[in-house]
């Protein structure tokens, strides 16, 4: 298991077309990945759009990524590139 | 007459038949069959809306752009969405029809939303009731009215999704109203974009007015149904003024600008990335007066290599064929953070803090890097380089020494480069404003950054409506201040240019041409308009000289 954090930078969080880039990603991978905001406790399963869009992440959040499971590093790296150039 | 009251998102006025659309849900009239069929025709709605949404998203990324397309991919995975799909099996298991099932699982999951405190996600629930009712839609076999307006007229609707409003014959439409929706909302924007009125949150419309004749008022955000005489006749005349003005816009293309005192004053434009380039140049640009670069360091996550930069710039260079092209170099930190800079995210007060050149001169091989690209793309074409939030003196002695350490390197390795690239500087504090004089003999040429510079001298967010009274009307002490800045320019002999928003201020024309700024950057759709206004207060201040010496 590994995880990394995460600063939101767009100041609407993660609204609907970045939560859609970040499920997309995290689909491509057989890890469980989950996404925390430790300050609230709130978390999503990084694979449900719903769920993900539902946390309410706002601009300056920081964020837990977690992943576990064979690709998970590799996950990780994608996930944190795709979400930078989406501006997030 | 009938008077609705809303809130006014876009456009002025605009007179027409109202044609009002109700949606789905509250048309949907089929019976149950049972849960094994109702499943089957669920699943095949939502195959055929998948389709017709990638067509929608095609469509959109050919005519808007590839970001307002993505939203209808985020609409397909909504519809993948196990959550949703659940949902609607749920609900069909309970003996609703799928078109009730797909309504009440999408209402379901946009109240989560609507429930939020960002009025952004409370935009995005009309997201998820436009799929659910676009699959509603196709069990209950409806034909979309929006596709076949026979006439044109005014929209009301309960609210618009983005699938209907780029769906609509837009070229039939003279504006929005809607009962519900925001600033944000999708309606909103489209209108926006088509440049027509738009009201939203207007309440309940009465279906009996569907068909009447209104005024649609999208500045004040009133809907007048059957208006009376006065409000026709006011309606005419806005109708005429606009039609003048956009005319009338494209009579300064081509013109240029000649200040009472016989100098030219370049209308330039303000990029932020290689689109706006492209948009400055079909709007006339006679340069580009702000080319910010952080784009290309948010790009990757990681800092842009000189051969990337380079690329870069001398595509911009190349594409703007002879006209300058002045680049800022990286202006990151306070509300612009690069997760890959060791920077200031301890600060606690970011604005104030290790940003713009700072932050270069800190890490000063992002510095050297990016004046070697562009020093090298100086080859290519007339490009600048520009320097943002120089304080005091010091600073631009250290970028200065920079600068000459990368035309030695360049020398050194036989690159071809120009060692006369003109280095510039934002006077964007007071502290600089202040220091023109010995700054001006230190570089080549300044660009006043207004929106700093009025929240500095000021020590007032623009942003915070709490004190806007600080900075409207704008206080003399920011004038004051640029005519210090100018008057050094003009003593150096160095061209002064301002870019930021108060460049498109009709009103300070006068002010500008007094002090003897040389350079207005804009927003690229902003040129032609700020051109006409130069154009016309010079031709009514010789009109004016004209009669003092009779």
């Amino acid at each position: 298991m590994r995880s990394i954090e995460y600063t939101i930078h767009d100041e609407n969080g993660i609204h609907a077309r970045p939560a859609g880039i970040i499920v997309s990603t995290a689909k491509k991978y057989n890890s469980v990945i989950t996404i925390q905001i430790p300050e609230s406790g709130k978390s999503a399963d990084a694979k449900k759009l719903f769920s993900v869009m539902g946390m309410g992440v706002t601009g300056g959040d920081t964020l837990l990524i977690t992943a576990d499971g064979e690709d998970e590093a590799e996950a990780l790296l994608k996930l944190e590139t795709e979400m930078r150039s989406a501006g997030l | 007459m009938e008077i609705i009251h809303g809130k006014g998102v876009s456009g002025s006025m605009v007179g027409g038949r109202l044609c009002i659309i109700r949606h789905a849900s509250q048309k949907s009239r089929d019976t149950f069959t049972d849960i094994e069929t109702e499943t089957d025709r669920f699943r095949k709605a939502c195959e055929q809306v998948k389709k017709e949404l990638s067509e929608l998203q095609k469509q959109t990324a050919e005519r808007t752009g590839k970001k307002e397309a993505d939203i209808f991919a985020v609409h397909r995975m909504m519809i993948d969405e196990e959550d949703f799909r659940d949902g609607v099996s749920d609900h069909i298991k309970e003996g609703k029809t799928a078109a009730e099932a797909a309504l009440l699982t999408g209402e379901n999951l946009a109240r989560l939303f609507a429930s939020m405190d960002s009025p952004y996600m409370q935009a995005r629930a009309a997201d998820i009731r436009s799929v659910s009712e676009q699959i509603a839609g196709v069990l209950n076999g409806q034909g979309n009215v929006l596709e076949n307006l026979r006439t044109s007229c005014i929209i009301a609707a309960d609210d618009l999704s983005p699938a209907e409003t780029v769906r609509m014959d837009k070229t039939r439409i003279l504006g929005f109203v809607t009962e519900t929706g925001s600033e944000n909302s999708h309606t909103a924007i489209l209108a926006r974009t088509m440049d027509i009125p738009a009201v939203v949150a207007a309440g309940r419309i009465d279906d009996r007015y569907d068909g009447a004749e209104c005024i649609l008022d999208g500045k004040n955000g009133i809907l007048y149904i059957e208006p009376e005489e006065s409000i026709r006749r006011l309606c005419l005349e806005t109708e005429l003024q606009e039609k003048e003005k956009r005319e009338s816009k494209e009579q300064y293309r081509g013109k240029r600008c000649i200040t009472p005192a016989g100098k030219p004053l370049y209308i330039c434009a303000n990029a932020g990335g290689p689109e706006d380039v492209l948009e400055a140049d079909e709007n006339d640009a006679e340069g580009i007066g702000l080319f910010r670069s952080e784009f290309l360091f948010m790009r990757w996550g990681r800092c842009p290599t000189e051969e990337e930069q380079f690329d870069a710039y001398k595509e911009t260079v190349c594409r703007m064929g002879g006209r300058e092209t002045i680049i800022r170099t990286l202006d990151a930190g306070a509300d612009k953070q690069l997760s890959w800079i060791p920077s200031s995210s301890g600060e606690s007060n970011p604005a104030l803090g290790l940003r713009a050149v700072r932050l270069c001169l800190r890490h000063s091989v992002i510095l050297f890097t990016q004046l070697r690209a562009l020093y090298r793309a100086s080859a290519f074409g007339p490009i600048a380089a520009m320097i943002p939030m120089i304080t005091i003196p010091e600073e631009l002695k250290q970028v200065n020494r920079i600068a000459a350490q990368v035309r030695e390197s360049l020398t050194m390795e036989n690159i071809r480069f120009n060692p006369e690239m003109p280095i510039g500087i934002m006077i964007e504090t007071p502290s600089a404003a202040l220091y023109a004089e010995e700054l001006a003999e230190l570089c080549d040429f300044f660009s006043i950054g207004t929106n700093d510079l009025i929240q500095y001298t000021l020590a007032a967010d623009r942003e915070n409506p709490e004190i806007t009274y600080l900075t409207k009307p704008l206080p003399d002490s920011v004038l004051r201040l640029m005519e210090i800045t100018a008057s050094a320019a003009v003593k150096a002999g160095i061209p002064v240019g301002i870019c930021g928003e108060l460049g498109t201020e009709e009103s300070l024309i006068p002010f500008f041409l007094h002090i003897g700024i040389t350079k207005l950057s804009v927003p690229p759709n902003r040129i032609l308009q700020t051109r006409g206004n130069v154009l016309n207060t010079i031709r009514s201040e010789k009109l004016q000289k004209t009669k003092e010496i009779f």
